[in-house]
């Protein structure tokens, strides 16, 4: 789950970060900007001792192909979670093609290891319960920033849990193999962001808060973003 | 002078086996799927690979002469699998009539309807009685009139020894087969009825009275519905009832299907969902999951590549 969040907030967060002003006044979405940014020191301070370490020796032990493969095998697993999401919205075709994408990946994809329906030209759709709450009409709430599972917001925060139900992973009795599961998950995650976060500059906080924010509505409104450019020249 | 020459006799090269290629279609299509079920452990088998040729040609009336010999290849074995198709025709403006080895209008009109997905429940209850594909059959197929098309086929078997399980089945057995199609819009309706001689007991072999078939279907976009119903007179035994529904969707290269069949010949309700993609043209694999009840094949996966030529 802090995968997801993380994937997603930073990896095409950042691009959109990069096109959209940001002229929102941080006060609006983000009141807990205190509570938020003590979290966000703990956070930060967890990354630079634990995580980024441990997923800078998992990428530089690892094959890229062993890389890819571990990729490519979390967003199988993550394309269940796709599947029950598009559904909810009503976006049968999304549906269709994540359906297809388990089926041809999960067997010809050797339980997911190759992302054959990529290949083969199936789309991913990836669809969490946090977008699909906001593709009805859910407010965001205001930001806010989870220990350990870092920047979410109300709506996506307590989405959390319902993506948790959802996940296969929580599936698996064997307690080591369910915890092992999610450690790779997570060095896998964290070494796929390192060279995405190579990009942020000035206030870090600020930065994720708003990309994150951004790439949350950017994903809700399936990439349709509604920015009047010349508005703020 | 001597480049126009040569360019002449390329050319001439170039043009000679085309004319020869002209009306001779070679065709075929190799199928190989992997079954994985509760009693088949990885099976890599064949899926009803087929190797043919057809084509037609002018006649002096402006008709034309039309022919088709198709090969069931076992890609298994590597090896002929035995006879598919095998007729000659005449097609115009008066319909289609043919003799040999063919589709029936009762396989045409109704069994494929349902017969849509690529896994091993396909089309299960159309294949029940045998007559999806006769030889020594005569049939003419009425052309389409405002959507509406009849045919009629006389199926004729004699005593001559045959080696292939379908007609084994029918061994024998005169039959007297009426079909019509009605299709508009969307929509398409198909009933057949097939008539099997008294005479064909006495060669020990007949197992139905007569057989009566209607396929549905919808389609609309990238939506396909079909249905299928048939009823079994027996010569012994109470009737048969077969139930079969099956539906397709497409999104571009990839197609979702799933098909249900209800079969009073098979102790189980059968079932399946599979999703196709389509790798090019000419080049498609299938996964499925696949139920065919408490019978001996039990549930489990198939995945299958075809390529087609």
């Amino acid at each position: 789950m802090l995968t997801y969040l993380r994937r997603s907030f930073l990896v095409s967060g950042v691009v959109v970060a990069g096109v959209l002003p940001l002229s929102v006044g941080a006060g609006e979405y983000d009141p807990l900007e205190g509570f938020n940014r003590s979290i966000y020191a703990f956070n930060e301070k967890l990354d630079r001792y634990a995580v980024k370490p441990l997923a800078k020796s998992y990428r530089y032990i690892t094959p890229d192909i062993a890389e890819t493969a571990v990729s490519n095998f979390f967003d199988n697993i993550g394309d269940v979670g796709s599947l029950v999401n598009n559904l909810l919205q009503f976006k049968f075709e999304a549906a269709g093609q994540t359906a297809a994408r388990l089926a041809f990946n999960t067997t010809f994809g050797i339980g997911g290891l190759i992302d054959f329906a990529s290949y083969a030209g199936v789309k991913e759709h990836p669809e969490d319960f946090g977008q699909t709450l906001g593709y009805w009409g859910v407010e965001s709430g205001p930001y806010l920033v989870l220990p350990f599972f870092g920047p979410s917001n109300v709506r996506d925060g307590v989405s959390l849990f319902v993506d948790a139900s959802i996940d296969p992973v929580g599936d698996v009795d064997h307690v080591r193999t369910r915890n092992s599961l999610y450690g790779l998950r997570l060095l896998d995650t964290r070494s796929r962001l390192l060279q995405a976060e190579q990009i942020i500059t000035g206030d870090k906080y600020s930065f994720v808060r708003d990309a994150y924010m951004q790439r949350r509505e950017f994903l809700i409104n399936d990439g349709t973003v509604e920015v009047q450019y010349d508005q703020d020249f | 002078m001597k480049k126009s020459l040569i360019a002449l006799a390329v050319a001439g090269a170039m043009t000679a086996p085309m004319v020869a290629q002209a009306d001779a279609t070679l065709y075929g299509s190799l199928r190989v799927k992997m079954v994985d079920t509760d009693t088949v452990d990885m099976d890599i088998a064949d899926n009803s690979s087929r190797i043919g040729i057809k084509g037609s040609s002018e006649l002096f009336s402006g008709a034309k002469a039309i022919y088709q010999f198709e090969q069931a290849v076992n890609s298994e074995a590597g090896a002929w699998s035995g006879g598919r198709l095998s007729y000659i025709g005449a097609t115009g403006d008066f319909g289609t009539a043919q003799v040999g080895r063919m589709w029936t209008p009762y396989a045409l009109w109704t069994v494929f309807t349902t017969d849509i997905v690529d896994n091993g429940t396909s089309g299960n209850t159309g294949y029940v009685i045998g007559a999806h594909r006769t030889p020594e059959t005569l049939a003419y197929i009425s052309p389409d009139m405002g959507g509406f098309q009849v045919a009629a086929a006389v199926l004729t078997t004699d005593t001559d020894a045959t080696q292939d399980d379908e007609v084994a089945n029918n061994a024998s057995v005169d039959v007297a087969h009426v079909a019509a199609k009605y299709a508009m819009g969307g929509f398409t309706g198909a009933v057949s009825y097939l008539g099997y001689d008294d005479d064909a007991s006495k060669f020990g072999g007949s197992t139905y009275d007569d057989v009566t078939s209607v396929g549905l279907s919808y389609s609309m976009d990238a939506l396909y519905l079909g249905a299928r119903y048939e009823n079994r007179d027996m010569v012994a035994g109470d009737d048969q009832d077969a139930w079969e529904v099956a539906g397709s969707y497409t999104m571009g290269n990839t197609k979702l299907l799933a098909n249900y069949t209800d079969d009073d010949a098979n102790d189980d309700e059968k079932w399946s969902v599979e999703a196709q993609q389509k790798l090019g043209k000419q080049a498609r694999v299938f996964a499925a999951y696949v139920d065919h009840g408490d019978d001996s094949i039990g549930n489990g996966v198939e995945l299958g590549y075809r390529v087609d030529f």
